[in-house]
Order: C-alpha cells, then sequence, then structure tokens
C-alpha cells in the first residue's frame, strides 16, 4: 500500500472525472447501506473474490496478518450479514458513517489504490452517542462496466479497544 | 470440564469429531444449530488437528485472569484486567507459531474472524455478562443467585456448567478473606 502523505499521489485531474465520481459514489453508498440498514447490499460493493479485513492501526502498521475481521470472498460477507440478522446477539444500535474525502494514491489501468477517512458515531437504542470508531479506508478499488468495487477494503481503525462489540461492519 | 481441586484454573474442551451430538446440543439450545445455519463459504471453518489429541477446542483458565485459546486452530491468549466493580478489559493476542506455513497462517487468520469483539462466536461473551448482571439487579438491596449445574466446584462430563466460575470465586473469597 502506497504512503497516504507521499508525493507521489496520483495528481486530481489526472483521472477521468467519470472515474473520481464512480469511486466516490461507492464510498457514499456504501456508508448508506450500513447506515440505514440495508446491510443486504455490502457485499455487493465488493468484487468477488474480494479482501476486506478491519485491524487496529498498531498491527497494520507492523504488518501483522492477525484481524478482527478477515473476509476474502462474497460468500464471507454475506455470511457476516446473516450471521448478524439470524444468529449474534446483541442490543440494538445504529452507526453513522462520516467519510471524508477520498485521494487517489496510486493508478493503473482500471484498477485505484485509494484513502479515505472515516469516523462512526454509535447511537444506542436508549439514546447515548459515542465516537465507535476512527481511522481510514486503505482500498483497491477497481472499475467494471462503468461502475466501481472494492477489490480490498482494509479499514485500520486508530484506536485497538472496541468497546465490548464490533458486529455491523465499519 | 476439568478443574484443580481446589478450583483455581480450569480446562474446558471439546473433540468435535467424535463428541456424540446429544446432551447440551441436541437440546436445541446452540441458536446456530437450532435454525440449520449454514455458511455460504464453509472454509472459513478449514481445520487441521493442531495436536495428536483430536481436541479442536480447547479455553485453559489460568487463576485469575489469564486464558489460552485454542479453537479449532485460532490459538490466542486472553488477559483480563478489572479496571472496576463494572468496567473490565479484554486483551487477545493471536498467535500463530514460525514453523506454520503460508496457508496455515492463512486459516489461522481466516479462523479469528470467530474471536475477538467481532467474532462470529465470541462477540457476545462481553455483552452476555452484562444482559445478566442487569437481570439479576432487579432489587438493590437483595441478592440473586443464578445456578447452572449445581452449587458445588467439581469437574464435570458437560460445558454446560458453572462450575468453573463457582471455583474461581471462591479461591477468590478465601484469598481476600471474604
Amino acid at each position: 500500500m502506497s504512503d497516504p502523505g507521499a508525493a507521489q499521489s496520483v495528481p486530481s485531474g489526472a483521472i477521468d472525472e467519470k472515474i473520481v465520481r464512480a469511486i466516490a459514489e461507492l464510498n457514499v453508498e456504501y456508508a448508506i447501506a450500513i447506515d440505514e440498514d440495508q446491510l443486504e447490499r455490502w457485499p455487493e460493493f465488493f468484487t468477488d473474490p474480494c479482501l476486506y479485513r478491519v485491524v487496529p492501526r498498531n498491527d497494520y502498521e507492523l504488518g501483522r496478518p492477525g484481524s478482527l475481521v478477515y473476509c476474502d470472498s462474497k460468500a464471507m460477507l454475506i455470511d457476516r450479514v446473516s450471521a448478524i440478522r439470524r444468529v449474534n446477539v446483541f442490543e440494538p444500535h445504529r452507526y453513522r458513517h462520516v467519510v471524508g474525502s477520498t485521494k487517489v494514491l496510486s493508478a493503473e489501468s482500471n484498477r485505484f489504490e485509494t484513502y479515505t477517512t472515516y469516523l462512526v458515531i454509535r447511537t444506542k437504542q436508549n439514546g447515548p452517542m459515542d465516537v465507535f470508531s476512527a481511522g481510514s479506508y486503505r482500498d483497491e478499488v477497481v472499475i467494471e462496466g462503468g461502475g466501481a468495487k472494492f477489490r480490498k477494503r482494509c479499514v485500520v481503525c486508530d484506536s485497538e479497544e472496541v468497546d465490548t462489540l464490533l458486529s455491523l461492519p465499519l | 470440564m476439568r478443574q484443580d481441586a481446589a478450583g483455581w484454573h480450569h480446562i474446558v474442551f471439546a473433540k468435535r469429531l467424535t463428541d456424540k451430538q446429544e446432551g447440551e446440543y441436541a437440546s436445541g439450545v446452540i441458536r446456530a444449530m437450532k435454525t440449520n445455519y449454514g455458511l455460504e463459504d464453509p472454509s472459513l471453518i478449514d481445520e487441521w488437528m493442531e495436536y495428536d489429541d483430536s481436541i479442536t477446542n480447547s479455553i485453559q483458565c489460568i487463576f485469575p485472569g489469564f486464558v489460552l485459546q485454542q479453537i479449532l486452530n485460532s490459538l490466542a491468549t486472553r488477559q483480563l484486567i478489572p479496571h472496576g466493580p463494572d468496567k473490565c478489559e479484554l486483551v487477545w493476542t493471536l498467535l500463530g507459531l514460525d514453523t506454520d506455513t503460508e496457508e496455515q497462517t492463512r486459516v489461522r487468520v481466516k479462523q479469528a474472524n470467530l474471536v475477538g469483539p467481532a467474532g462470529l462466536v465470541s462477540m457476545e461473551d462481553g455483552i452476555i455478562g452484562e444482559f445478566v448482571q442487569r437481570g439479576i439487579r432487579g432489587d438493590l438491596d437483595a441478592n440473586a443467585v443464578i445456578l447452572m449445574g449445581g452449587r458445588d466446584v467439581a469437574p464435570a462430563p458437560t460445558r454446560a456448567t458453572e462450575t468453573s466460575v463457582r471455583g474461581f470465586w471462591r479461591v477468590y473469597r478465601e484469598l481476600m478473606n471474604v
């Protein structure tokens, strides 16, 4: 993964406007699907095979393979959704994703490495809100048939602490 | 479930391939089985026999707050750090061996989906205790006791018992002169 602060990032304007829009739209729809309880749409944002990982920043920077969540196929993402819907027990809560602008770190034909900041506020059933997670999405996006999909979405959480449990996707 | 005589430490284990699906499982209490729950991608539970004892799951608790875990091929330590009467922290450290092949590392990484705060198996472990505490707190001037598997502290042929918890508190009270 390229260094998000590095100068060799692709200058804005060097990428087709349509692709920039497709990537932005992917990020917007991804957050809406989770925040508006349309989890069944979530696997559709990925290619198959794919890689979806949630990893604390310390572990990510040390290159450790262990993850909080690690799915390398669309079917594994579907299994996550069905576990949330049918098996796992937790208090009802909602996420609100606030997603920053996307920086394209590298471009190679239809494949783009991107970096996007995210913030997730969690609201519990009876009202209390807290900053549940903040960090960055380190993604690999591919353009297929005019639309953008994640070949890889690595959710790098700034904190290695999780308050009680992480059930809904970040 | 095996436990030392005083109740300090215990180990619970299962042999998934040979344990009979009777007792606690056949009673229908395991949600995933009750609903015929299946995985779209069963590679999640691809495994190899970690040791030649045919044990597939083993949780070993060393008094007061250390746990050594083997769930299929997911090896980890857990450290329980109390922060007060109503707050604690659980530190998970996932382990691999330096002799692991690339494929074995992949299997361990994948099976880590079962454990930890986002674990398909473990995610409830923190909140369930809180649910129970909230549920039995009804009368602040009274005591509530929930018994599972009797009152004594002794090894049992099933994991559906709280003898390990009773053992912990018996030793704790002794050490703290309660």
